[in-house]
């Protein structure tokens, strides 16, 4: 904890920020990828969606209180900075951001930057029909590994809630997984 | 297919996949993006302001009491003359109306005001040229 306090006081310092700020960046620019292109799906959509979360870091890092980690703040700003671009992105489509999804899955054996076999592609056909939550829930579980914990200084919802959504998004997955 | 479990298959993989160096120049490219925080001008009008006001305040105060003081001065001596001309204008005022008004407490301050001593009043008596000495 300590240590993340010096560190933050590095990027809010003017002599130590670039370095420091490299270093946040290079740290968490795989991790935060991952998770933003879970969502967004496409490739350019999601480096996009990446600067713009390292942007808006650097923007309000000074407002940053530390009442919660970095990391988990940073995955927050990541989190609505590509939900919100989905929603937009469906709105100037005319359409929902679910049906836009779709749309994206069906196509994801033409996208250049998806390498997977059937089971992959169903697998992402499965996860799109959930809800929202659940999709983000499974996604930062079962892809993401990330620790219930950390995920819920993430989503701000308990434990049990979380365990609850991972659980009953791996039925319905198992379930459509099982139809030929 | 119909066996399928998510706990006990293994680990399905998403299947997305970034351009070659991607991440090697990620950082490059950000940087270049971030927005530099020009050095803030510091308007000397908005942090003074109090100060500003302050000082205009008592300028004004300043300027103002001299006139006020020089405009009331010229009102008192105007208002005199004005009362000392209507006197002399109005000529009808005689010196029954003067002692109609006076009642007797001002005739005994009157009294008191010109009381004179007999020996002052011998002199008086004796010196012929009073007279002048009174008018002139």
């Amino acid at each position: 904890m300590q240590e993340e306090k010096d560190f933050i006081r590095e990027l809010l310092d003017e002599k130590t920020q670039n370095v420091a700020f490299q270093k946040l960046v290079h740290d968490f620019q795989r991790p935060l990828y991952n998770h933003i292109r879970g969502i967004v799906l496409n490739h350019d959509d999601a480096d996009d969606v990446l600067q713009n979360t390292f942007i808006k870091v650097f923007q309000y890092l000074k407002n940053f209180k530390g009442d919660s980690k970095l990391f988990s703040w940073m995955y927050r700003i990541a989190t609505n900075e590509a939900i919100t671009f989905i929603n937009s992105k469906a709105k100037r489509n005319g359409t929902t951001s679910e049906a836009m999804q779709t749309k994206i899955v069906e196509n994801l054996q033409s996208d250049v930057y998806f390498d997977g076999n059937e089971i992959q592609i169903k697998l992402q056909k499965a996860i799109a029909i959930l809800p929202e939550k659940q999709q983000l829930v499974f996604k930062m579980k079962y892809f993401e590994e990330m620790k219930y914990e950390n995920m819920s200084e993430i989503l701000g919802t308990s434990v049990g809630a979380l365990k609850a959504s991972y659980h009953i998004a791996m039925k319905k997955i198992e379930d459509f997984m099982k139809q030929d | 297919m119909n066996d399928f479990k998510l706990t006990t298959n293994p680990k399905i993989a998403s299947g997305f996949t970034t351009p070659e160096h991607y991440f090697d120049d990620f950082s490059e490219r950000l940087m270049g993006k971030l927005p530099i925080e020009e050095p803030k001008v510091i308007s000397f009008y908005a942090t003074n302001r109090n100060w500003i006001y302050s000082a205009a305040a008592i300028l004004v105060i300043a300027f103002t009491i001299p006139v006020i003081n020089l405009s009331q001065a010229n009102s008192e001596v105007a208002y005199n003359a004005e009362v000392e001309n209507y006197i002399t204008n109005h000529s009808t005022i005689t010196d029954d109306d003067i002692v109609n008004l006076l009642d007797d407490e001002d005739i005994a301050k009157l009294k008191s005001e010109t009381a004179i001593d007999l020996t002052q009043e011998d002199i008086l008596s004796e010196n012929p040229d009073i007279e002048n000495y009174i008018y002139n």
